[in-house]
């Protein structure tokens, strides 16, 4: 009799300790398996898409008419999709401009600390959703980056710039 | 004196019941202790890097505040407050009343970021095709960088012209 009442306490215990390891394997496999993606806004990139959308191309659309910016070119390819005057199309010059800027501004790889970006244009209404019009991306991106928006008003919706740099 | 030693006998086992008890709250409360501690020490870690990226944000805007300055703003147009006047950044390089006038910063720099020229540094000969102008560099000192557009009337294509680079500023850093 003694030695079974000596025998449920120490299963009692065991217990307990299982309960808690089991809670604590479970709390730590569920944090490990999907790391929540972390993204925080960043100051600098959204001074880096204001900035870029000054630039000018090498686009004209028009016989003696001016270069155009980049924040233009882009509601132009999205709006039209004209030619510039070298033949290039308009959103062919806005996405390779991009290109460009992005990879001289940020150098990203294996043995760089930012290991890739993604950079994507699209406008957005409330009616009609979403629609894109190109998207940039180089090396490789995870689930920890920095990012921002920048919105560029084209009636009736936004034309968005979203940076994402990873980690 | 059998009574005495049953008595005795139930009182030591009471305690020792006791005693068992204690041992096992004692031990749950340590391991929650440590659980509790080990999560807020990674709270606080993140918490760490929140405020130093906020912190770094903020210096980042002051950078970038010295875009709307006189002597660097692009007047040319009216909704650009990242447009520096380059033509006007590289004028005060060559002013000698100027020395002096970045009192508490150590470097002061504006780079080109895209498209880039063989030359480095401006000078009088391969200006508007350089990279960078100095306008202040002494010192030991933190460095912070900021976007802006660097502006200008382009002779080639008889327009104004914009082109992404970064401001470049350092303070002092404590050694």
């Amino acid at each position: 009799m003694k030695k079974k009442k000596g025998q449920e306490e120490i299963v009692g215990f065991v217990l307990i300790v299982v309960i808690l390891a089991i809670a604590m394997v479970i709390f730590l496999g569920i944090k490990l398996r999907n790391p929540e993606p972390s993204q925080k806004e960043s100051e600098i990139l959204y001074q880096f898409i204001e900035s870029s959308m000054e630039q000018t191309t090498d686009c004209v659309i028009r016989q003696n008419s001016r270069n155009i910016d980049l924040n233009e070119l882009i509601k132009e390819c999205h709006s039209f999709d004209n030619n510039c005057l070298n033949g290039k199309s308009s959103c062919e010059v806005a996405e390779e401009t991009m290109r460009e800027i992005t990879d001289s501004a940020w150098k990203v790889g294996p043995d760089y600390p930012y290991k890739g970006y993604e950079l994507l244009v699209e406008y957005n209404t409330n009616s009609s959703g979403t629609e894109e019009i190109f998207n940039i991306t180089s090396g490789n991106c995870t689930n920890n980056y920095i990012g921002n928006s920048y919105f560029i008003p084209q009636f009736p919706g936004n034309i968005v710039v979203r940076v994402k740099i990873c980690s | 004196m059998t009574w005495v030693h049953a008595r005795y006998s139930k009182m030591n086992k009471g305690q020792f019941k006791i005693q068992q008890m204690v041992f096992i709250i004692v031990a749950i409360i340590i391991l929650f202790g440590i659980v509790s501690v080990f999560f807020v020490s990674i709270r606080f870690s993140s918490l760490r890097g929140d405020v130093e990226d906020l912190r770094k944000d903020a210096v980042l805007s002051q950078v970038r505040k010295i875009a709307g300055t006189p002597e660097f703003n692009w007047i040319a147009s009216d909704d650009c407050s990242s447009c520096i006047d380059l033509d006007k950044v590289f004028l005060l390089k060559e002013r000698n009343t100027y020395n002096g006038f970045w009192t508490d910063t150590s470097l002061l720099r504006v780079i080109r970021v895209y498209p880039l020229h063989e030359n480095e540094e401006c000078t009088t000969e391969s200006y508007p095709r350089c990279n960078q102008i100095t306008l202040v560099n002494s010192g030991n000192f933190e460095a912070y960088e900021s976007f802006v557009s660097l502006c200008r009337f382009d002779q080639d294509i008889k327009q104004n012209k914009c082109e992404i680079g970064k401001i470049l500023m350092g303070f002092d850093s404590v050694r």
